[in-house]
């Protein structure tokens, strides 16, 4: 893609000098730097090695939903799910966030206990949940497979939008507001200067800067190492499928923990999803699978059998960065002024709004955001892992889901 | 004509046609019964029987027909005993089919929701991401109609889901793979057989020949040559109706034998998967009647039912030609032959015998046309169709030529508009092999493929993952710039895909490729 028909992309020279940088043109750092210009930041610029949203931000399975089971997840993903609500409107450009609501099913007794259980904690936190019986999750899902339903818990203002629209979108309003977008720049030194950042050096230039921001999603381990600092996550391939299109069959958003899947039906009538394997294999490879395409097949089937036969149109592949409880790491670097994490992102596509702005609010003021607090990157030292549990997420070895 | 089953079934007439016709058969088409002929597509059998819509576009519900004829695009794509979208151009009729329309009410003959286009003017491509960004209110509103128009068949029926609980998948391994069954993939099986190889070829096709069966002569005679020696050699399996349709990281290409799947894991894969026609747009473009001219040469040489009655051929090439004389020969009246090629310069043919000067270089071919009352066109500068539900008329604009008259548009009833606009390679399988980087080809024909090559430019032979024999080589020559991934089979591109202008070409191309497949395949 020429950088000419990148929206919101500088085709100039790198400056020599920025307020900030921020490393990876994905939502997360597009959310950012966008929030930071809200902010008056300054000189933002935002390098990326690809094009913008060329990473997990364009391949991830778009659902949105703040209904988990920890104080900590649903504070900053209810946080995001109202910004959510009216993005479109903030961002001048329709992100197509479709409030079809989110059903997270459950297929067995235990599970459906386990989803009562959460209500209670959601209820609490305010969020317009309700439980479902056998009976609403069949109203709710006509052609889904009865002996799949136990029950579930519906959200119903949740849902999900269109990831590249969403990209393009801050990616747009961020270019109003004087952030400069760098595509095809590749990073590859980070200069220090005591224990402050004072640069980023890329293939194109050397920019000098007291603020760098590392929401480098699956190079966020090697771009933290340049500066020194240890991201400690675990690169994985997630894998995702769209059908051709079909008439409406479904209409919410769908996660079931039992085929270790999600999907939803777009506007459009194309079906799309992803399943994950039962025991990740850490992976950076962004090459399709048989075995993720059989997988999808068999556990899509199942779920909705009259799916069988109908075509996959696309299959496609991304990668996840797993932190070991599975939750982002948002925080300033331990030991490095002026360096911070974005990264470490699973629930990344609908974490990004929420996280951006409280983000820039701590870039801002210096000071955290009680929001965020529990995912500061210490927690992998003190031992204070975040025990969620309401995550549709193949846990690798030792995790806390 | 809008009915189904109000023209009766128009075959090419003449003792071989008739010869070559299948026995009779009945399918179903939305209740009503129809006659086709075996060895038909349900696509061939429809137009026989005089049906022009096929379906409705998503967004304005225009009418689409018959295009590409060869499973490349979904303008046929119907419900077929209860599964959606099946490409009806490439599947053969059979009898007892029950095949309906879909996506439209309340039928695509007479489809309401038609009218929307009338708000066009509101819904520019790509409007959604500008309207109802404000409030999400509205947006959910229209979110919710949209979601009844768009989409397209319903889910399979559940006598067709039942029926595929008796699909099967196999699993095989060869040492060559040889995809596409024209005078390419054909010559490279003979060839890979003939060096040792076991070789597995696939084809989309329900024969092989490719277009070169369907092409004027000496194309068939040679394709029937390659079909008699590729049925006779030993080592070689030849699957028909077998489309490979994904290639994996485990190495392992997937190919759709519809209900069954068919896992092949090759040492070294040949792709001779052609090309696909690029394309022309105009203004009502996607009005039945309007197709490609490979296309229509399917209907008539393969099917043997002529895609319309009076046809325009529109081309940037010298290939329509051909079509263009062998519709006049399935009796389908031609108008006209608009070139978009200038006809002066030194490559053109002075005026003689009344044909002016010309583009096309085969005088003959250009007598001929023009003893059958075809007005020929050079200069073609764009062109509109018009029409309802099948093209009725095209609008011929002549561009304007320096120091020449001004030339006057010219209209032209026809119910058919064959066009041929040059092909692209057909090597989406090539890129999923590779996954990620380029795909840099160096033919002959200086062909390059990628939209952004990064590396240095690629000269010789290599073998993703393989051992890499270097140096020129007369087959179009694949070489990966992505990183390595686990077990790669070997790449090499033969025929239309990797630049061949010519069925000679193609075969020279095929054979190197062949030899050089089975020599990597019995190496690793």
């Amino acid at each position: 893609m020429s950088p000419r028909v990148i929206p919101g992309a500088v085709t100039g020279e790198l400056p020599a000098a920025a307020d900030a940088v921020v490393i990876g043109g994905g939502l997360q750092g597009l959310a950012l730097a966008y929030e930071l210009a809200k902010c008056g930041c300054g000189r933002i610029v935002v390098l990326e090695a690809h094009y913008p949203g060329s990473g997990g931000s364009g391949r991830n399975g778009e659902m949105i939903r703040s209904a988990f089971a920890t104080d900590e997840w649903i504070g900053l993903f209810d946080d995001s799910l109202r910004r959510w609500q009216t993005l479109s409107a903030e961002l001048d450009f329709n992100v197509l966030f479709t409030r079809a609501g989110y059903l997270l099913l459950a297929s067995t007794p235990e599970a459906f206990a386990g989803a009562r259980r959460n209500l209670e904690i959601q209820r609490a936190h305010g969020l317009g949940v309700e439980l479902l019986g056998p009976d609403d999750v069949k109203r709710l899902c006509p052609e889904m497979a009865p002996e799949m339903i136990a029950g579930g818990i519906v959200q119903h203002d949740a849902g999900f939008a269109h990831h590249d629209a969403t990209v393009w979108a801050y990616a747009r309003a961020a270019a109003r507001l004087g952030v400069e977008l760098h595509p095809y720049t590749t990073v590859t030194a980070i200069g220090i200067a005591g224990d402050a950042v004072r640069s980023v050096t890329t293939d194109r230039g050397v920019i000098s800067t007291p603020v760098v921001v590392d929401a480098a999603g699956g190079q966020a381990r090697e771009v933290a190492g340049l500066a020194g600092v240890d991201v400690p996550v675990q690169v994985f391939r997630l894998e995702a499928m769209v059908t051709e299109p079909l008439e409406p069959f479904l209409r919410p958003a769908v996660s079931s923990p039992a085929i270790m899947g999600y999907c939803h039906q777009t506007t459009r009538g194309e079906f799309v999803g992803g399943t994950e394997p039962e025991v990740p294999i850490p992976c950076d490879s962004i090459r399709s699978t048989l075995d993720g395409a059989r997988d999808m097949a068999r556990k899509f089937v199942r779920l909705f059998p009259r799916l069988a036969g109908v075509r996959m149109m696309r299959h496609w592949s991304g990668v996840v960065t797993q932190t070991a409880d599975i939750a982002p790491i948002l925080c300033r670097a331990p030991g490095l002024e002026g360096f911070y994490l974005d990264c470490g992102w699973v629930y990344g596509f609908v974490g990004a709004p929420a996280a951006a702005a409280l983000m820039a609010e701590l870039i801002v003021t210096g000071e955290t955001p009680p929001t965020l607090a529990p995912f500061d990157v210490d927690r992998f030292t003190t031992g204070k892992l975040i025990r969620e549990t309401s995550l549709v997420v193949a846990a690798s070895e030792g995790s806390a889901a | 004509m809008s009915a189904g089953t109000g023209r009766p079934a128009a075959r090419v007439l003449g003792r071989e046609a008739a010869a070559a016709a299948g026995a009779e058969l009945t399918f179903v088409f939305e209740g009503r019964p129809l006659v086709a002929r075996e060895g038909d597509s349900v696509a061939a059998a429809l137009i026989a029987n005089g049906v022009d819509v096929f379906g409705r576009s998503s967004k304005y519900h225009r009418p689409r027909g018959y295009r590409c004829g060869r499973g490349h695009c979904s303008s046929c794509a119907m419900r077929v005993d209860g599964l959606p979208g099946v490409r009806t151009c490439v599947t053969p009729v059979r009898a007892g089919m029950t095949v309906e329309r879909e996506h439209a009410w309340p039928s695509a003959e007479r489809d309401v929701l038609r009218t929307a286009e009338l708000l066009s003017p509101l819904m520019p491509p790509g409007f959604y991401y500008r309207r109802f960004r404000r409030s999400p209110r509205l947006w959910g509103l229209f979110e919710r109609g949209l979601a009844r128009v768009a989409g397209q068949g319903d889910m399979p029926s559940p006598e067709a889901v039942e029926r595929l609980g008796a699909a099967r998948c196999a699993r095989r391994a060869v040492d060559v793979l040889v995809v596409g069954g024209g005078a390419a993939g054909m010559s490279a099986s003979l060839a890979a057989a003939d060096a040792g190889a076991q070789v597995l070829l696939v084809t989309r096709g329900d024969r092989l020949g490719g277009g070169l069966a369907d092409d004027v002569p000496p194309g068939p005679a040679l394709a029937a040559d390659l079909a008699a020696r590729t049925a006779r050699a030993g080592r070689l399996e030849v699957l028909t109706m077998s489309d490979a349709v994904a290639w994996y990281e485990e190495g392992t290409v997937a190919v759709d034998r519809s209900p069954d799947l068919l896992l092949v894991d090759p040492s070294t894969v040949v792709l001779a998967t052609g090309g696909y026609d690029a394309g022309l747009p105009f203004p009502n473009w996607d009005l039945p009647g309007v197709m490609a001219a490979t296309a229509a040469r399917r209907l008539g040489s393969r099917h043997r039912v002529p895609p319309g009655s009076r046809a325009v051929v529109v081309t940037s090439d010298d290939g329509a030609y051909g079509v263009a004389l062998q519709l006049l020969e399935w009796g389908v009246e031609v108008a006209c032959v608009a070139d978009f090629r200038e006809s002066g310069g030194e490559e053109g043919v002075a005026a003689t015998a009344g044909v002016p000067p010309h583009p096309v270089a085969d005088r003959d071919v250009l007598v001929d046309l023009a003893g059958h009352g075809v007005d020929l066109l050079t200069g073609l500068g764009k062109l509109v169709g018009h029409g309802s539900t099948r093209v009725r008329s095209v609008t011929l604009t002549p561009r304007d030529l320096p120091g020449r008259a001004r030339r006057r548009p010219r209209s032209y009833a026809c119910d058919t508009i064959c066009y041929s606009n040059g092909m692209r390679p057909a090597d989406d399988l090539a890129y999923q092999a590779l996954a990620s980087g380029s795909l840099v080809l160096s033919a002959p024909g200086d062909v390059t493929t990628g939209a952004a090559v990064t590396g240095d430019a690629v000269t010789g032979a290599a073998v993703p993952g393989g051992a890499s024999p270097g140096g020129a080589s007369p087959t179009g020559a694949a070489r990966e710039e992505g990183g390595p991934g686990p077990r790669r089979p070997g790449l090499r591109l033969a025929g239309l895909v990797a630049g061949a202008t010519s069925a000679q070409d193609a075969v020279a191309q095929g054979e190197a490729a062949g030899r050089e497949a089975a020599e990597h395949a019995l190496r690793s």
